[in-house]
């Protein structure tokens, strides 16, 4: 596919010169009376083949950034169950995505929670169903507000600061020195913070989970003057354990998406400080796609699923 | 029969190395004998960085052969090369230290990634280093901390903390101020000189190469040109050389 596009934008190129050279052939019939539909019909197969090839240069490069993540899914799996392990990079990867992100994890989902609960409270009121807040706040929180906000945090705070590392370590040459000492990059620096990321995401949902129903608690009991016991019986009584495992399973996803972006973005990171600012803003920029992207196709597989299993 | 010991350390034949269109190295032919500073001169864009680059395995040629103490390099994989990347050290020409540890972490890195050694001889042994390059001063120092000549020092330990037999140098005195540069270059010559290694040098610096060179090998358009002991060099007739050696005021 790949090598059938970069053809036919080869070929688009070839044309557009071949255009060109054969303007420049003397046609006796056109110099003896140059027309303007001749023209403009040149004109518009120009045009044509421009927009053209500026498709299938947006689908190469499309493709090609595809390719050469798998390649790195790739080649991180591999390294992942591959001597040797370097657990002093995993501690520290997770100690930088997980303990560092939790502040600002647990500021969001405060803020999400009370603004969640806030709203609520006003527009159930208009059917009389305020008490069902808390457990439905419960279900939000657990299955989708938890594990996106949480993932698109660390992706903001670790993955951009991934990106960073990398890409500075790849224009100081820090990269290359590494494979000169005989150490694998990848098994290096990047299967520690992947597997960090796919672990400490979860963990930093179970806890936007928690501090976001409190959040909520706060607001809709002690602001707004809903029955405590009645909140949190339907936060208990609606909100299934699975609800929650399947806002675990899409943090994982989410972890390790962001992780791999964010890593593949530093790693291949060209052009000194200016290309490295730039994979630092396509990183945050294509996690945060991702995330919403990977978010409702997981949702979609769960809850089919969900339905298959009764 | 052949005595070892003559038969050079490294060798380069036919290589060849295209960029898209580009073509860098153009069948270029190389001999590193044992134990001696041999230095790649050249003026930029003719292919010296590429070379090192190929030589370290960072990159792979397009076709060619790189013989290292008489074993192929090119084709190898990556788990086949492991054996060979730890008898080489390489100095980055910007060092190339990792900016999170110090100095003697720098030095300790190979050791704790490859041998078998406990935390405290690593320490020792990284140490012992950094007083042989009179570093140790600036043990506990990041590298931001240091000076560009300082950091030379590190890069060199670091370089030479495995069983290292040849340490490449990609253009060591690149934006140093003479005096370092001077330093620079006397630290290559005694580093060569008290661990008994083999070291390749790129360099365009003129000055540089008369002071540590046992053989020169001139690059030109992605071929060696000359390749001798300085002071043939000097004598080469070749035109492009006496032009290059004109301009640089030899």
């Amino acid at each position: 596919m790949v090598s059938f596009l970069a053809k036919l934008a080869q070929y688009l190129g070839l044309r557009r010169l071949g255009d060109k050279a054969g303007a420049s052939r003397k046609s006796p019939l056109r110099d003896a009376n140059p027309s303007d539909a001749d023209a403009n019909a040149q004109s518009t197969i120009s045009r044509n083949a421009k927009i053209t090839r500026f498709f299938a240069a947006y689908l190469l490069t499309f493709l090609e950034e595809i390719g050469i993540l798998a390649r790195l899914v790739g080649e991180t799996v591999r390294w992942t169950f591959r001597r040797p392990f370097h657990v002093p990079q995993l501690l520290e990867a997770m100690r930088f995505i997980g303990v560092g992100s939790i502040f600002i994890v647990g500021l969001t989902g405060l803020f999400v929670g009370m603004v969640f609960s806030l709203q609520l409270v006003d527009g159930f009121r208009l059917f009389g169903a305020e008490n069902m807040v808390g457990g439905v706040i419960g279900i939000a929180l657990a299955r989708e507000l938890a594990p996106v906000f949480s993932a698109l945090m660390v992706s903001a705070r670790a993955g951009s600061a991934m990106a960073t590392q990398l890409g500075s370590m790849r224009a100081t040459a820090q990269i290359d020195a590494l494979w000169t000492m005989a150490v694998q990059p990848v098994n290096f620096l990047v299967v520690p913070r992947v597997v960090a990321a796919t672990l400490m995401v979860p963990l930093l949902t179970i806890l936007f989970d928690l501090i976001g129903i409190f959040g909520a608690w706060l607001v809709g009991v002690k602001l707004l003057g809903l029955d405590p016991g009645i909140f949190v019986y339907r936060v208990r009584m609606l909100t299934d354990p699975t609800d929650v495992s399947q806002g675990l399973v899409k943090a994982a996803c989410f972890g390790f998406a962001l992780a791999v972006i964010a890593c593949r973005q530093g790693y291949f990171a060209r052009g000194g400080a200016q290309g490295v600012g730039e994979a630092t803003n396509r990183a945050v920029v294509q996690s945060a796609v991702a995330i919403l992207v990977l978010d409702y196709f997981i949702s979609d597989l769960i809850l089919k699923f969900m339905r298959s299993s009764g | 029969m052949t005595n070892p010991a003559e038969i050079p350390l490294l060798r380069v034949r036919a290589l060849h190395k295209h960029f898209g269109t580009l073509h860098v190295l153009r069948g270029l032919d190389l001999e590193v004998p044992r134990g001696e500073v041999t230095v790649v001169l050249g003026g930029s864009g003719t292919g010296k960085s590429v070379l090192m680059r190929q030589i370290a395995s960072l990159d792979t040629p397009d076709s060619g052969s790189i013989t290292f103490d008489g074993q192929e390099l090119v084709g190898l994989g990556e788990r086949e090369l492991l054996p060979f990347r730890r008898r080489m050290g390489m100095v980055f020409q910007g060092s190339a230290l990792f900016d999170s540890l110090t100095v003697l972490e720098n030095v300790a890195f190979p050791l704790r990634q490859h041998s078998d050694l406990g935390t405290s001889a690593i320490r020792e042994r990284a140490m012992k280093l950094l007083v042989a390059l009179e570093i140790d001063h600036a043990a506990r120092k990041l590298p931001s901390e240091i000076s560009g000549g300082m950091q030379k020092r590190t890069a060199i330990a670091r370089a030479l903390a495995l069983d290292t037999e040849l340490i490449i140098y990609d253009e060591p005195t690149s934006g140093l101020d003479p005096v370092v540069s001077r330093a620079v270059d006397d630290l290559i010559r005694k580093t060569s000189e008290d661990f008994n290694v083999t070291s390749l040098v790129v360099s365009h610096d003129i000055q540089s190469v008369l002071r540590i060179a046992q053989r020169v090998a001139y690059l030109h358009e992605g071929r060696v040109l000359f390749w001798g002991p300085p002071a043939a060099m000097l004598k080469s007739d070749a035109p492009q050389l006496r032009r290059y050696l004109e301009a640089a005021g030899v």
